[in-house]
């Protein structure tokens, strides 16, 4: 259900440290008037921005990428591209045995002058 | 081909920006199986490799499963790049591309991999404190248990929105139109994530 009207400072900010509805967080994802407000609040209440670099450094260490990866990632990728040519190649041999047997097998069609 | 400092895409006597990555005009034209330039393939996974794989596993939070989304964007990318219309940063193309694959695979799953297994590969990444001492040990693996379960907490939504911004330092209105989201979701998503990490990382000073 929507929301009428925008919800109270109280809610916004409760929405802020993680609680809120249903209804509030779907107002809340659309609303630019909302989020400048929350914008501000995040602002006022302690936490603002002063341990931004530090989450910074602590996702890029916990999402860190295996130190190979760039040549891991390339050749599963080269193997994956080679292995679509493959694949095409074999579907169109398939393809022309295909046609072959239909050549071979298929039967006269009957001569309309007889 | 080279890769050169002022980056380009040239396409049929258009240059287009997109990080380092050159693509001359005769492959722009070519079709996907065409396509096959190891080294233009060499400089896309060198450039964007990482921050594919970090959104990748922001999603899956599984470190297999990430190279595998990694791999899949990767592909679906290189045979998309001819007719890449460089609008838009080239990263931001690869990143939706990725965050597309990543929600489709785990769809195909069914389930988001919960797999604690997983996520304790996930905190083993995390680089121990600077000093040896046993306490500092202790304190920073507290912290990064602490950090772990709060990004985890978070919905997808919210983590690809935090590592987008965070780690790749992309604009809102980038990050708006990667995920296809609204501006104020991604705004107030990031002050209500940020906030639930940094009061994860301050619990432990």
């Amino acid at each position: 259900m929507k929301l009428r009207r925008h919800p109270k400072t109280e809610v916004l900010k409760e929405w802020l440290e993680g609680g809120g509805s249903a209804e509030v967080d779907a107002h809340i994802a659309t609303c630019h008037r909302c989020a400048e407000s929350l914008e501000r609040f995040d602002d006022e209440l302690p936490l603002a921005d002063e341990t931004s670099a530090s989450v910074s450094d602590a996702l890029a260490a916990v999402l860190r990428p295996p130190e190979d990866l760039t040549d891991r990632l390339e050749e599963r990728v080269v193997a994956r591209l080679d292995s679509r040519v493959m694949f095409g190649v074999v579907a169109d041999l398939f393809g022309a045995g295909l046609e072959a047997s239909k050549l071979l097998f298929t039967e006269e069609p009957p001569n309309d002058k007889n | 081909m080279k890769l050169v400092e002022a980056p380009t895409i040239c396409r049929v006597g258009k240059p287009i920006h997109a990080g380092s990555i050159v693509v001359n005009s005769s492959q722009a034209d070519s079709t996907s199986e065409e396509f096959s330039d190891p080294e233009l393939l060499r400089a896309l996974v060198e450039e964007h490799g990482d921050s594919v794989y970090r959104l990748a596993l922001s999603v899956a939070r599984d470190r297999a499963l990430a190279e595998d989304i990694a791999q899949e964007a990767m592909v679906k990318a290189w045979l998309a790049l001819p007719t890449y219309r460089g609008e838009g940063s080239m990263r931001g193309w690869l990143l939706r591309i990725t965050h597309n694959t990543a929600i489709s695979v785990l769809r195909s799953r069914k389930a988001v991999v919960m797999d604690p297994v997983a996520i304790n590969d996930i905190s083993a990444s995390f680089p121990p404190p600077k000093s040896e001492s046993v306490e500092s040990k202790v304190l920073g693996n507290a912290v990064v248990a602490e950090f772990t379960k709060s990004l985890d907490l978070l919905d997808e939504l919210s983590r690809s929105i935090v590592v987008l911004r965070e780690l790749e330092g992309l604009s809102y209105d980038e990050i708006a139109e990667i995920l296809d989201v609204p501006l104020p979701t991604v705004k107030t998503r990031l002050l209500r994530a940020r906030r639930r990490l940094s009061t994860a990382l301050k619990e432990w000073g």
